[in-house]
């Protein structure tokens, strides 16, 4: 199921916003050059949130404990996160990025 | 007996109960944008650092071997065994959350080269850093509880001098060598990540024992004056660091502002102790980099308690806090926040 997410410019490039839809959290990067993807939006080692985190070289930090995930493709980068991160796919239409949950 | 502060005992499972274990902690409102800035990783400063950091340990280790023999070896070895037994501490720390450079690898470096100095095996003292950091001093939690109520003094001043810490680390050492964890350990360091630790302590045993072994064929305790020896002699000062923190705070609660202080030092001890004297930013924000923590203490000061001016204020207050709760584990000191700060939601 297609869900719009947020418009293109809500996120900055090189960075990251959180979505809630129905109450789950996702998370909705903006690359440098400008790809949209998006993932589950808490850590897979603990409930916080990554849409607080540091987002570099495609990678997401999370913001309590520094765990990494590339958000391409949600896999784990190492201590302290050992589960990959769930993706989901993304379209854009219009001005629009829209998740398939 | 098992202490209260067990974290396979009854307080653990009661703080599970109490819905303390990995709550929702405070954080003050800082917009995205400025975050962002504060965040951002950069070599320089931690290369500048760590450049002066071991440029000084090899020259007073240097001078210690020259002066060898004579009274001048003193103040050489004081240097070096602070800024390996103190300053390790901090550049474990540090380097463990990965933020002091950008480049992945030099983070990795110190954070091996902190542990071993410490005697902290990296992947257990990673793991006990992680829950200590998700529940800061939430009883039958937080394995890196260092003042306990009512607190173990003679345990604490012997740390001074590593003379508890060593020994256990010795120990556990040999125990990690020959393949076991602790059952402590068991509840916070994953299956998949143990084989690190008995591989590293097999290797930090062949260089402890070639230490040894020199020292023992030279009739000399120079070797150990450089490797492992710093661990008690030079110590002292990350415990005098270290007990600021959190001793004799709140413990149970979820907002930093509460069980942490921040104190102001001077610029040799935040060199020493990397800025981690602005702690409860640090814990309220620990993507923020050392080098950018005065800065997000500027950010949050209307929201958190005054800063202690000096290490001496902050020991007025817990020496004090400290020997009360040795006849009333209940007191505690309580900090005010300032006026319009955003208030603490009791969970």
């Amino acid at each position: 199921m297609w869900i719009p997410a947020c418009k293109l410019d809500d996120v900055d490039a090189d960075d990251v916003i959180g979505v809630r839809h129905d109450g789950v959290d996702y998370a909705v990067f903006r690359s440098p050059d400008d790809e949209y993807f998006a993932t589950a939006g808490h850590c897979t080692h603990e409930r916080e949130l990554l849409c607080d985190g540091l987002v570099m070289d495609g990678e997401i930090e999370c913001p309590k404990h520094l765990g990494r995930f590339s958000y391409a493709t949600g896999a784990a980068q190492g201590a302290p996160v050992l589960v990959d991160l769930r993706t989901y796919p993304v379209k854009l239409e219009d001005d629009t990025v829209y998740l398939d949950i | 007996m098992a202490s209260r502060y067990s974290l396979v005992g009854p307080e653990a499972r009661r703080a599970e109960e109490l819905g303390l274990v990995g709550g929702q902690w405070f954080r003050s409102d800082i917009p995205r944008k400025r975050m962002k800035e504060l965040m951002r990783r950069s070599d320089q400063p931690a290369l500048r650092d760590t450049a002066i950091w071991l440029g000084l340990l090899a020259l007073s280790g240097a001078l210690g071997f020259w002066f060898w023999g004579s009274w001048l070896a003193v103040p050489c070895f004081l240097v070096y065994g602070v800024l390996y037994g103190s300053a390790g501490d901090s550049r474990w720390h540090e380097a463990g959350h990965g933020t002091p450079f950008r480049t992945r690898w030099m983070s990795n470096v110190v954070y091996q080269l902190g542990s071993f100095m410490m005697m902290r095996d990296p992947t257990v003292f990673r793991w006990g850093h992680t829950r200590h950091h998700t529940d800061t001093l939430i009883v039958g939690r937080d394995p890196e509880i260092q003042v306990m109520r009512p607190a173990r003094l003679a345990k604490l001043l012997a740390n001074l001098f590593g003379l508890y810490d060593v020994p256990v680390a010795l120990v556990t050492l040999v125990g990690h060598s020959a393949g076991r964890l602790s059952a402590e350990e068991a509840t916070f360091v994953p299956a998949t990540e143990r084989f690190r630790v008995y591989r590293t302590a097999r290797i930090w045993l062949v260089i402890y024992l070639v230490a040894i072994g020199l020292s023992v064929a030279t009739g000399s305790i120079l070797p150990l004056m450089y490797i492992g020896g710093p661990r008690i002699y030079g110590t002292f000062m990350h415990i005098v660091y270290g007990l600021t923190q959190h001793a004799g705070m709140g413990e149970n609660v979820l907002d930093h502002r509460l069980n942490t202080r921040t104190v102001h030092m001077c610029r040799i001890n935040r060199f020493l102790y990397w800025n981690m004297n602005y702690h409860v930013e640090h814990h309220m924000f620990p993507m923020v980099p050392y080098h950018r923590l005065p800065e997000l203490h500027e950010e949050l000061a209307a929201d958190l308690a005054p800063a202690y001016p000096s290490i001496w204020a902050a020991y007025r207050e817990l020496v004090p806090a400290v020997l009360h709760q040795l006849k009333d584990p209940t007191h505690y000191v309580r900090r005010e926040l300032p006026a319009g700060a955003t208030p603490f939601q009791d969970a």
